[in-house]
């Protein structure tokens, strides 16, 4: 563990590359996030965000670059990391939101939010059970607990997915398009719970298409294009003085 | 008509009850033994290492190819002639032992079981979410976790009609094993049949209580199917 600084990065990407076979989707990309910090990732479609994303927690592995949480720093060369601590105990510091949701389909709301309390933080059943249930009506479901997710509506099993991430009390959770999956009038609903978790202060880094969320809720927003950062900053100068060409297109078209 | 089944040495129920109870050990002990068996080779059909994966698609691939009852006749021959020169070689005074037909049984039908069941397994794994598995892995489970409590219990839902299936195939096989003198209830039959010269009789009651065994069994894995898709909306 290297000593931290309090104010500085809790969550440290460095020059992050990723290649699929001849094609370098990511062409060194570098991200600090702080403690409360809430950072939109915006791009095209094939600007890299997601992967970038799935880069931080290790679901995909870059080909080079360097990852530093909490201390813990994780270096990658030649598509070969080398860690200080297990990955999962890297994974278990980041939550993370699916665009798919991804709920454990065998298992029902309340067991999906245990599950990694009781198998990764190694809680007793009725302590998880507490903080499962605090969590699940955090995002206003306590009526379903004991439902499956493939009876509850899109939106109903993301905030389920959001309560999952939560629950793990993780530093810092990442987004991968957590509303892109949902019929419109389901959007909402994930929005307000994430913009509550932006208030109360969470480290979120959010990849998204939604510019009123960018706009209105992150500190921080970082334009993708074609696998580099072309240009970051406060959204209010961001989308008040758009400095590049491919980013006022891109709000343009939005 | 009734005397024929009667229980005692007048009758043949008690012989019948008793064929029926070695078919149903034969069969309960073939199953966890073959699914041992079709989870070893499905796994090795799909490891990343190039020999082992030979290894568990050859074995699919010969075993699907056999007869059950030449896999039956080469493990019970085979296999107690093997048995046999290693004792003879361990200790070349001991007297040659016989290969129990009962363990015969159980291997030749778990082999066979066991093929058939890596096919139902490779297949079901592979029909896994991908996404449920990543979010087993974001919240910090290790591959073993994910494993034991993610993987298996879908699986499980994906390959229990496959595997219901190969249930009642391997019961039904069992009668195959009366042709190396294990008294299950075929050969019960055969024998009660050639003392009372009355074939129609007994064979209508054997085809009975297969049948009975396999609704049965149906029973139950449709009870266990609605178990294990619990909570997944019917489209």
């Amino acid at each position: 563990m290297i000593p931290m600084d309090p104010s500085g990065p809790i969550l440290s990407a460095i020059d992050i590359r990723k290649s699929f076979g001849d094609v370098e989707v990511l062409k060194g990309i570098s991200l600090d996030a702080k403690k409360h910090d809430v950072i939109s990732i915006l791009g095209a479609s094939g600007s890299g965000k997601s992967t970038f994303l799935r880069c931080l927690n290790f679901l995909e592995t870059p080909t080079s670059g360097k990852v530093i949480i909490h201390g813990d720093e994780i270096n990658v060369q030649n598509g070969q990391p080398k860690m200080s601590v297990p990955i999962e105990d890297i994974r278990k510091r980041l939550g993370m939101v699916f665009q798919q949701f991804n709920l454990w389909t065998h298992r029902t709301v309340l067991e999906n939010v245990m599950e990694g309390l009781i198998h990764v933080r190694k809680k007793s059943r009725g302590e998880a059970r507490s903080i499962a249930e605090n969590y699940i009506e955090r995002v206003g479901l306590s009526q379903r607990v004991d439902a499956y997710p493939g009876h509850l509506s899109g939106g109903q099993q993301q905030r389920v997915a959001i309560a999952r991430a939560l629950a793990m009390e993780p530093d810092a959770i990442l987004f991968d398009e957590p509303t892109s999956a949902l019929d419109p009038e389901l959007v909402g609903e994930v929005l307000k719970v994430m913009q509550s978790l932006a208030e109360e202060g969470r480290t979120m880094i959010v990849v998204t298409h939604e510019m009123a969320f960018a706009r209105e809720v992150s500190s921080e927003v970082v334009f993708l294009h074609q696998g580099k950062v072309l240009e970051k900053g406060t959204p209010d100068e961001m989308f008040a003085t758009p400095k590049s060409e491919e980013f006022k297109r891109f709000i343009a078209s939005m | 008509m009734l005397e024929l089944f009667s229980y005692g040495d007048t009758g043949w129920g008690d012989e019948i009850l008793m064929g029926l109870a070695t078919t149903m050990k034969l069969a309960v002990a073939t199953l966890p033994v073959g699914m041992i068996i079709g989870f070893l080779i499905a796994f090795a059909a799909m490891s990343g290492i190039r020999a082992v994966r030979y290894v568990g698609v050859g074995y699919t691939t010969i075993m699907r190819g056999l007869p059950e009852i030449l896999t039956l006749f080469v493990v019970y021959n085979g296999a107690g002639l093997l048995l046999n020169s290693l004792i003879k070689w361990w200790n070349p005074e001991a007297e040659g032992t016989d290969f129990s037909p009962f363990l015969a049984g159980v291997i030749a039908l778990a082999m066979v079981f066991g093929a058939f069941a890596a096919e139902v397994i490779r297949g079901a794994y592979n029909s896994l979410d991908k996404g449920q598995i990543e979010a087993a892995a974001a919240v910090g489970m290790t591959p073993q976790q994910t494993f034991w409590r993610i993987k298996l219990p879908q699986l499980w839902r994906f390959a229990l009609p496959g595997i219901g299936n190969l249930w009642i195939n391997m019961l039904k096989d069992t009668a195959l094993v009366s042709v190396i003198a294990l008294d299950d209830l075929m050969r019960m039959t055969k024998v009660a049949v050639g003392v009372t010269k009355q074939p129609f009789t007994f064979y209508l009651v054997a085809c009975l209580i297969y049948w009975v065994l396999c609704v049965l069994s149906e029973m139950i894995l449709s009870r266990m199917e609605r178990h294990a898709n619990r909570g997944v909306r019917r489209a």
